[in-house]
């Protein structure tokens, strides 16, 4: 894949890379490969990396690289990517119960959207979900590709504590919240997977890049 | 071991090292001392590693007693503070003996100062740092009562030139990447014009009041990363800099980037200072 970028220096010892301004989801796998092929080759002076949709982040070293050095480096590195169809992400299934004692705003939703809860659950779990960055809060997903039919205006109001685990939809936008807080999402289920465990080695299940999938369990 | 217990807890205290690195593709904020400057030059007056984690003291009205005989360094802005009733000197390594009081009472200037103690302090490792976060569940602050501990001192690490800075209140940045959001005139009036520091700030940002940066259209962006000493401008045209528990990543418009050799100078802001930016 053939992409252009361009290169700028995010105060001292951040080099930020453009690669778009629009989201685009196979630019944003192809960002995905580019991230997993800095990782493998790390260049000098890597301090960190990541990506948001259409950008990247290199956190460097100042006494062990410089900022042209590293930017050649990391230029011959995005050169070099291919994006191949079955890059290794990983597809993720998160098992929500959808109900009014989980799913608050559910009720709302079928009477908003003038179609069965039923068919709302249906819908939300009949697609497979891009991740194309996280933030927010850590292990939040925003993730792309809601059906249309089941976009959901936010609250213009945010509730000061939305629950750990709750699934919500927020304009055209899905996702779950990783850990208690305030939220203006529209909630119609809850999940037990844990997005983020601060005690565990591996805080997180899902990286950037990764898909997900809604599964209705009781 | 232990090192203190807290009698009066203060404002708000916490325990930060140089910050979280490593998780911020998975949303989780570096956080870290605000004013790195101040915390490093405690850490090497008692012979510290740089990341050896210090207390940020945020004002004034901390009160804790040694467990313990051991090194202190107290720095950042200046305040008045005691050790056993009789005057504590700042930027200075200080014996600390058993059952000892130190009392901050009054800030003369700055906001925050910074404790470090030999050894460094010993709190619970989360995912590679000890930096108090509690939005996202990394740490707590100090409580009254508590007794925070610290490592045996090693020999000392290091004894690196403690770091010169002169608060001077003008911040230079790195411009971009989103300038093509500005019009000159707006990137103009960031680089010329005063700014005050509103009431709107903690540990994620600085709300800024002055003349109005104006914008080419909006200031939406699609989401990017942005780091401490990021610069964004909401639509209302007051600038925003983003502090070192800010998210990963960012939806306005970024007109630039503070310059690491001043960026320690936003731990010490506080509300109704005036500050100027240059390219």
């Amino acid at each position: 894949m053939k992409v252009s970028f361009e290169l700028f220096k995010m105060g001292d010892d951040h080099l930020f890379i453009r690669f778009s301004k629009e989201i685009d989801l196979t630019l944003n796998q192809f960002i995905r490969c580019v991230y997993d092929l800095i990782l493998k080759e790390q260049p000098e002076g890597l301090i960190e990396v990541y990506f948001a949709y259409s950008s990247m982040l290199v956190h460097f070293d100042r006494e062990r690289t410089s900022f042209a050095k590293l930017s050649k480096r990391v230029g011959k590195i995005i050169n070099q990517t291919v994006l191949k169809e079955d890059y290794p992400f990983n597809r993720i299934v998160i098992p929500v119960r959808y109900d009014h004692e989980n799913g608050r705003d559910l009720a709302f939703a079928a009477e908003y959207l003038k179609i069965s809860e039923e068919q709302i659950i249906q819908i939300h779990t009949s697609r497979v979900y891009h991740v194309y960055m996280l933030g927010f809060l850590p292990g939040f997903c925003y993730l792309g590709g809601l059906d249309e039919r089941i976009f959901l205006p936010r609250l213009t109001t945010p509730r000061t504590k939305i629950e750990k685990g709750s699934v919500g939809i927020g304009n055209n936008q899905t996702g779950i919240y990783p850990l208690d807080s305030p939220g203006g999402w529209r909630i119609i289920g809850k999940t037990d997977v844990e997005l983020f465990s601060p005690e565990c080695e591996k805080p997180f299940i899902i990286l950037p890049g990764d898909e997900i999938l809604f599964e209705r369990v009781r | 071991m232990e090192a203190f217990t807290v009698i009066s807890k203060g404002i708000y205290t916490t325990v930060q090292d140089l910050g979280r690195i490593g998780y911020r593709n998975y949303g989780v904020p570096v956080s870290g001392a605000l004013d790195k400057d101040a915390m490093i030059n405690a850490n090497r007056l008692v012979g510290n590693d740089d990341n050896a984690p210090c207390l940020e003291i945020l004002a004034s009205g901390l009160c804790l007693k040694a467990m313990d005989d051991f090194q202190i360094a107290l720095t950042g802005g200046e305040v008045e503070a005691t050790l056993d009733e009789i005057k504590l000197e700042q930027n200075k390594a200080l014996n600390i003996k058993k059952n000892q009081v130190i009392k901050l009472q009054r800030m003369i200037s700055g906001i925050r100062t910074y404790l470090a103690v030999s050894g460094g302090f010993s709190s619970q490792l989360m995912m590679g740092s000890r930096s108090v976060n509690e939005k996202i569940l990394m740490g707590k602050s100090l409580m009254n009562g508590d007794v925070i501990n610290r490592n045996q001192a090693i020999l000392p690490v290091s004894s690196k030139p403690l770091i010169k800075r002169k608060n001077n209140n003008v911040f230079q940045v790195i411009l971009g990447p989103d300038l093509d959001k500005f019009t000159k005139a707006g990137i103009q009036t960031f680089l010329k014009s005063e700014f005050t520091v509103s009431e709107k700030l903690d540990r994620m940002g600085i709300r800024l009041n002055g003349d109005k940066i104006e914008l080419d259209d909006h200031a939406d962006v699609v989401s990017h990363p942005v780091v401490y000493g990021s610069i964004q401008v909401p639509d209302d045209g007051n600038p925003i800099i983003l502090m070192a528990d800010c998210q990963t990543t960012g939806g306005y418009a970024v007109i630039g980037t503070i310059r690491n050799k001043d960026i320690s100078q936003l731990g010490q802001l506080k509300s109704g200072d005036k500050i100027r930016f240059r390219k």
